[in-house]
C-alpha cells in the first residue's frame, strides 16, 4: 500500500527545504511575510516536531509541504519530490491532518474512505478491503453508516486519521493535531503519532504544545515570526541554551534571535 | 490530450460532489422540488384566483340611479330602467333604490315649482356618485343621467371596482337597449345589414398553438430556473466548503486539482440540469391539464425531437452558467457572503433570458453569438418548431451551440484558476458587492 517500498530509509532527508519563502498580499494588512528562507531537513524514521507560537509560520510551511500553498521563492522536496514541480505526485505521497482539514458532512465515514481511496486509485475488492481495515483498526465499525455531520468530534477525529493514512504514506504531516480536541483525543491521537516511528516513515508535525513536543518528538525545530531560530533533539537544544524546561529553551532562543536581530539591525 | 486518469478523477469527484449536493435539503428543495411544482401551483392558484374573482363579480351587487333629469325625461328613462332590470336577473343589479329615485327624480307632479326644486335639491344631493371608498356613504354606485333630449351621462368612479363594476353592466344594458331598437326600426334583426361578414379561422393545429406558448414563456423560465438549481451548489462547493473548513481537505486530493475542479464544476452543472429537467416535467405534467380547464383549442407536448435538440443547448448553458456562478463565489469565504454576491450576478443571466419573450426577435448569426441571448433565443425556435427540424434556423443554431461550448470551455478555465488561487482574505471589490468588509486572516 505504501506509494515507496523502500524500507531501509532511516536516516535518511524526506522533507527538505531550502530558503523557502512565502509572502503574500492582503487585502486590508498589505505584503504579510510568513516565512523568511526557512531551511530544514526531516528524516526518515524520526518523529519532527515544529515548535512555536501562533503565526510563528509552522502552518505555512507545512501548507507549502502539502502542496495546499505555493512557496514565494525556495524549494521544498518530499519524498524527494519537488512540491512546485510535481505537487500531484508529492498528495499522493504524504498524509495531512489539521483541524482545519474537516470531513465532508454530508459523506458518512464509509463513503468519505472510499472517495478517498478511489482517488488515489484503488477500486474494486482492494478497495473495499482496506475501507474494512481501516473501520476496524480505527474501531469505526459503530458509526461508519452515519453521516460525518452526526459524528462526535472524538468519532470525526478517527475518521479523518483513517483518511490521511488511507494509502499508508511514508510522509505524515500533521498541523497542531491536538487542536480542539479533549483530553481522550489528544491522547489518542499522541499515541496515533507514537505509532507511525519506524524506520520506514518520517512524521512531521507542528504544535505550540511544549509537552507535546518533549513526548513525541526526535528532533524539534523552534520558529519564530517565519525564522527557523534552531533545530536539535531535546538535550542539544538545552546544552546550546543551558536551560532544561523546553519552555525555557524556547524563550531563550527567542531572545536570542531577538537580540541578534537588534544587534544586526545597529550594525546596519 | 487529456489522460483518462485526469476524467476518471472528475468523475469521481463530480458523482461525489453531485450526492453530496443532493443531500442537502436547501439544494433539493430549490433544485428539484420548486422547478417541479411551480407550474402546478402556479397554474392551480391563477385559476382559483379567475374563478374567485369572477365568482366575486357576478355576485356583486351594485346600485346604478337612473335620474330623469328634466321634464319628460321619464319617457326615455323608463325603457333603460327596464333593460337594467332585465340585466339584474343575471347580474344582481340593485334596483329597488333607483326605481324610487326614479319615481320622485325630474317630476314634478304637484306643480309646486318651490317645492320641486327642494325635491330636485335634495335629490341631485343623495344621487351624487361616491367619489372614494367610503362604505357606509350613501349613493349609487353609478349615476346614469337621462335628458329628456341629447346625451345620457354615465357618472362613475374608476378607482372604485363597484363603481366600475356597474358602469360594466349599464354600458350592457344599453347595447342590448340600442340593439332592440335598431331591429324595432329595421323591422329586422341587425345583423342581417352587415354588409360585410367575415370569419376568423385559425389554421394553426392544437398542437402549434401550445407549441407556441411554449415557446413564448419557457426558455426564459428554464434559465431562470437553471440559474436557481445552480445557485446553492455554487456556493457549496467554493465559500461553504471554507466555511466548514473542507476546502483544504479537498485541496489535498491526490490527483490533479484542475480535474478536482471541473468535477466540482460539473456537479454544479448537474443541479442546473436537474432543475431544468424538472421545470420540463412539471410543465409537462401540470401545464397541459390546467390549460385544458381554460380552453381546448391548446395541446401541450414536447416532441422528442425538440427535447433532444434542447439537450445540447442546455448542457453547454449549464456548463457556462455553472462555471460562472461558481467562479465569482469562489472569492467568498461564506456561505452568506455567497449568497449575496450571487444573488447580483445570477441577473447577469435571467435578464438577457427575457430577450426570448420579446416579440420579433428571431435566432439570426448576431444574437447567436450574444452569451445567454443565443442559447434563450434558440431554445425558442426549437420550442416553436415543435419537433419539425426543417423548420429550424440551422446555421444560426449551430453557431449558438458552437458559440456556448465555447464560452463553456473559456468559463470552465477561468473558474478552474479562480477556484485554486491563493487568496489571503475576501477581495475589496467582493467586500463592497457584498456588503462585508475584507476579512483579516
Amino acid at each position: 500500500m505504501s506509494t515507496n517500498d523502500a524500507s531501509n530509509k532511516d536516516g535518511t532527508a524526506a522533507v527538505v527545504t531550502r530558503a523557502l519563502t512565502k509572502r503574500y498580499a492582503h487585502p486590508v494588512e498589505g505584503e504579510v511575510r510568513a516565512l523568511n528562507g526557512l531551511d530544514i531537513e526531516c528524516r526518515y524514521g524520526e518523529i519532527f516536531g515544529l515548535l512555536g507560537p501562533n503565526g510563528a509560520g509552522k502552518s505555512t510551511t507545512l501548507r507549502i509541504l502539502a502542496t495546499t500553498l505555493r512557496p514565494s521563492s525556495g524549494t521544498a522536496l518530499v519524498d524527494g519530490v519537488d512540491v512546485t514541480e510535481d505537487p500531484d505526485e508529492v498528495r499522493r505521497r504524504i498524509g495531512f491532518l489539521s483541524a482545519t482539514t474537516g470531513l465532508y458532512p454530508r459523506l458518512d465515514a464509509r463513503e468519505t474512505l472510499r472517495y478517498f481511496g478511489t482517488l488515489h486509485g484503488l477500486s474494486g475488492r482492494a478497495l473495499e478491503d482496506r475501507v474494512e481495515e481501516l473501520i476496524e483498526t480505527f474501531s469505526m465499525t459503530g458509526f461508519a453508516t452515519q453521516r460525518c455531520e452526526q459524528l462526535s468530534s472524538g468519532q470525526k477525529q478517527r475518521v479523518n486519521i483513517a483518511r490521511a493514512v488511507f494509502h499508508d504514506p511514508d510522509v505524515l504531516i500533521l498541523d497542531e493535531p491536538t487542536t480542539g480536541l479533549d483530553i481522550l483525543g489528544t491522547s489518542e491521537m499522541i499515541e496515533f503519532i507514537h505509532s507511525r516511528r519506524d524506520g520506514r516513515r518520517c512524521v512531521l508535525f507542528s504544535t505550540h504544545v511544549l509537552s507535546e513536543a518533549e513526548r513525541l518528538c526526535d528532533r524539534i525545530g523552534i520558529i519564530y515570526g517565519g525564522d527557523l531560530l534552531g533545530v536539535g533533539t531535546l538535550d542539544e537544544l538545552r546544552a546550546r541554551t543551558g536551560e532544561h524546561w523546553l519552555e525555557d529553551v524556547f524563550r531563550a532562543m527567542v531572545t536570542e534571535a531577538g537580540h541578534e536581530s537588534a544587534r544586526m539591525g545597529t550594525d546596519a | 490530450m487529456i489522460p483518462a486518469g485526469w476524467w476518471r478523477a472528475a468523475r469521481v469527484v463530480a458523482v461525489k460532489e453531485t450526492r453530496s449536493a443532493f443531500r442537502d435539503r436547501q439544494t433539493r428543495m430549490y433544485t428539484l422540488l420548486m422547478p417541479l411544482v411551480m407550474y402546478p401551483v402556479m397554474f392551480w392558484v391563477a385559476l382559483q384566483a379567475m374563478t374567485l374573482v369572477d365568482g366575486l363579480r357576478e355576485a356583486r351587487t351594485v346600485s346604478v340611479a337612473v335620474v330623469a333629469s328634466d321634464d319628460g325625461a321619464a319617457d326615455r328613462a323608463d325603457p333603460l330602467r327596464d333593460a337594467l332590470r332585465d340585466d339584474a336577473l343575471d347580474q344582481v343589479v340593485q334596483l329597488a333604490r333607483y326605481e324610487s329615485l326614479l319615481e320622485r327624480g325630474g317630476r314634478d307632479d304637484a306643480g309646486d315649482d318651490a317645492a320641486a326644486a327642494a325635491r330636485e335639491a335634495a335629490l341631485l344631493a343623495e344621487l351624487e356618485p361616491r367619489t372614494r371608498y367610503t362604505p357606509d356613504a350613501a349613493g349609487a354606485d353609478a349615476v346614469l343621467r337621462v335628458p329628456a333630449q341629447g346625451e345620457l351621462v354615465l357618472e362613475y368612479d374608476a378607482s372604485r371596482s363597484a363603481s366600475r363594476l356597474a358602469r360594466d353592466r349599464v354600458e350592457d344594458a344599453l347595447e342590448r337597449l340600442i340593439e332592440l331598437r335598431r331591429a324595432e326600426a329595421l323591422g329586422m334583426p341587425v345583423a342581417e345589414l352587415v354588409p360585410l361578414d367575415f370569419e376568423r379561422r385559425d389554421l394553426a393545429e392544437d398542437a402549434d398553438r401550445g407549441a407556441f406558448v411554449l415557446s413564448t414563456m419557457l426558455p426564459l423560465m428554464l434559465v431562470a430556473m437553471a440559474t436557481m438549481g445552480a445557485f446553492f451548489p455554487a456556493v457549496d462547493i467554493t465559500a461553504g466548503e471554507r466555511e466548514r473548513k473542507t476546502f483544504e481537505t479537498t485541496l489535498l486530493l491526490p490527483v490533479p486539482r484542475t480535474a478536482v475542479f471541473t468535477g466540482q464544476l460539473i456537479s454544479v452543472a448537474i443541479a442546473a440540469l436537474a432543475a431544468t429537467a424538472m421545470n420540463l416535467v412539471g410543465i409537462m405534467l401540470a401545464a397541459g391539464h390546467l390549460l385544458s380547464m381554460l380552453t381546448d383549442e391548446i395541446e401541450i407536448t414536447l416532441p422528442l425531437t425538440s427535447a433532444a435538440l434542447m439537450l445540447p443547448v442546455m448542457v453547454t448553458f449549464a456548463l457556462f452558467l455553472a462555471a460562472t456562478l461558481t467562479a465569482f463565489a469562489s472569492f467568498t469565504e461564506t456561505f452568506k457572503q455567497g449568497q449575496a454576491l450571487l444573488g447580483s450576478v445570477q441577473m447577469v443571466f435571467i435578464l438577457p433570458a427575457l430577450a426570448s419573450t420579446l416579440p420579433g426577435i428571431q435566432l439570426t448569426l448576431g444574437v447567436a453569438v450574444i452569451p445567454v441571448v443565443g442559447p434563450s433565443v434558440a431554445l425558442r425556435e426549437i420550442l416553436r418548431a415543435g419537433g419539425d427540424p426543417s423548420a429550424l434556423p440551422l446555421v444560426p443554431l449551430l453557431v449558438c451551440l458552437g458559440t456556448s461550448a465555447l464560452l463553456a470551455a473559456l468559463a470552465v478555465a477561468l473558474a478552474v484558476r479562480a477556484m485554486r488561487g491563493e487568496r489571503a482574505g475576501v477581495p475589496t471589490w467582493v467586500a463592497k458587492l457584498t456588503g462585508q468588509g475584507a476579512s483579516k486572516s
